[in-house]
């Protein structure tokens, strides 16, 4: 006896919605990101402006100088909607989790010489500062962007600088723990001073104060106040973080390790991959508005120059600090592996 | 004769990137769409290119997280790090 099993198919009146099938130009099944993504932001209808800037609509597409025939062009390669996103960054940040505990469990840092380890902490824990920056300025892309495959991906950019910001933080603390594990008198003094927040308070004066750090406070200070929303991606999100990472994550961690401090490294590795991984997003939103018009590629390209103006000095500045020997070495690096960007995009 | 090889993915957002690069890399073949189900049938060879699939997924994949979503299929395996290809008599 055979047993056929019979397929009875109830064929669905539609695979999609109608304004992602409408895009399409067929009903064909669309992906979550899609769904959750195109046509969310209303465009019509709106009955009043807002109060608190009359001179534009809510969603108001003039508030940038670049013009999209369509914005959700600008789509994020990674394809992350609110599901994929927080499964994805959840693995990432577990892992750096686990490096942070590795390094702390084996107190690696006390092992370090006094010279490096203040080197370590002048020039990665302002960082933090630096990154809620970047999160107040995603935050406000995601404010004042126009169409929601931006403004959603800048919305987990900016949750994930809080998140780096976070683990800055976190190796500040690892530092003072192992000062205290290491130095009996800075365990005597804590007394009297919280050790515990010592080396983050220290930190914050120092990004208020210190000549180090103007250059860079100066540029992500303008930054903050910029009103053109593309701008300040390309300030944000391109010139300052290329700039940024680049020396910092690239070639200060590498200075670090020719010193033997390997652990800090692994304390920063989050920092590579993640920047790895939303590179390409910020790549194919820039590709893609470049590619739009002429217009709109002038204009990109020397805010980028403009951008880049700024923020050179601030790696200039480092880069003396940290590596002397090869400043201008490291920031002529720094810059052209900007300029390479750059013309990957086609500019 | 021609035998057909084919392969039926579980209909869920992890194979429709699957799916699309099967439509690309493999003009002639045949896909039904079936409750939970996707069927796809062709006489030549069917591949599955890792380059592809990443392009329409949009990140990293490997050619092993095909059998998450493999319901069955029918056709001799040839599977590497960048491909995965079903067919008859390539030996």
């Amino acid at each position: 006896m055979s047993l056929d099993i019979k397929v009875n198919v109830i064929k669905p009146k539609r695979q999609t919605y109608g304004n992602i099938a409408e895009r399409f130009g067929e009903d064909r099944p669309a992906s979550r990101y899609e769904e959750a993504t195109l046509d969310l932001e209303p465009k019509e209808n709106f009955h009043y402006r807002p109060t608190w800037d009359p001179s534009f609509e809510i969603y108001d597409e003039g508030r940038t100088k670049i013009k999209m025939e369509d914005w959700y062009e600008l789509k994020d390669p990674r394809q992350f909607y609110y599901g994929t996103y927080t499964i994805n960054r959840n693995k990432m940040f577990e892992g750096a989790d686990s490096q942070l505990n590795f390094v702390e469990n084996r107190n690696f840092l006390s092992s370090v010489d006094a010279e490096s380890r203040d080197l370590l902490k002048k020039i990665l824990l302002p960082l933090r500062h630096y990154e809620w920056g970047a999160n107040m300025n995603n935050m406000e892309i995601t404010r004042f962007g126009s169409g929601t495959s931006v403004t959603q991906a800048c919305a987990f950019d900016a949750m994930d600088r809080l998140g780096l910001a976070q683990l800055i933080c976190r190796i500040g603390l690892i530092f003072d723990a192992s000062m205290e594990a290491s130095d009996e008198d800075v365990a005597q003094k804590s007394d009297d001073a919280s050790v515990t927040a010592s080396c983050l308070h220290v930190t914050r004066v120092e990004w208020v104060g210190e000549d180090l750090w103007q250059p860079l406070r100066k540029a992500v200070e303008n930054s903050l106040v910029l009103k053109d929303w593309f701008e300040l991606f390309i300030a944000q999100n391109f010139v300052m973080d290329t700039l940024v990472y680049e020396f910092a994550h690239n070639h200060f961690d590498q200075f670090m390790s020719e010193r033997g401090v390997q652990s800090a490294s692994m304390m920063t590795e989050i920092f590579r991959t993640w920047f790895a991984d939303r590179d390409r997003w910020v790549t194919a939103v820039i590709k893609r508005a470049v590619n739009e018009s002429e217009e709109n590629k002038t204009l990109i390209s020397s805010w980028i120059d403009e951008w880049a103006e700024q923020a050179k000095p601030a790696i200039g500045a480092l880069a003396d600090y940290a590596m002397p020997d090869k400043s201008s070495e490291i920031t002529t690096a720094c810059m052209d592996e900007l300029e390479r960007k750059k013309s990957a995009i086609g500019l | 004769m021609v035998r057909t090889v084919s392969i039926t993915l579980l209909n869920n957002d992890d194979s429709r990137p699957v799916l699309q690069a099967i439509e690309q890399d493999n003009p002639d073949c045949e896909i039904q769409q079936l409750p939970s189900l996707i069927k796809v049938d062709t006489s030549g060879p069917l591949r599955i290119n890792r380059g592809s699939v990443e392009a329409f997924l949009g990140r990293d994949w490997e050619v092993q997280e095909l059998h998450l979503s493999i319901v069955s299929l029918s056709g001799e395996v040839d599977e590497d790090d960048d491909y995965f290809e079903l067919s008859w008599g390539k030996r």
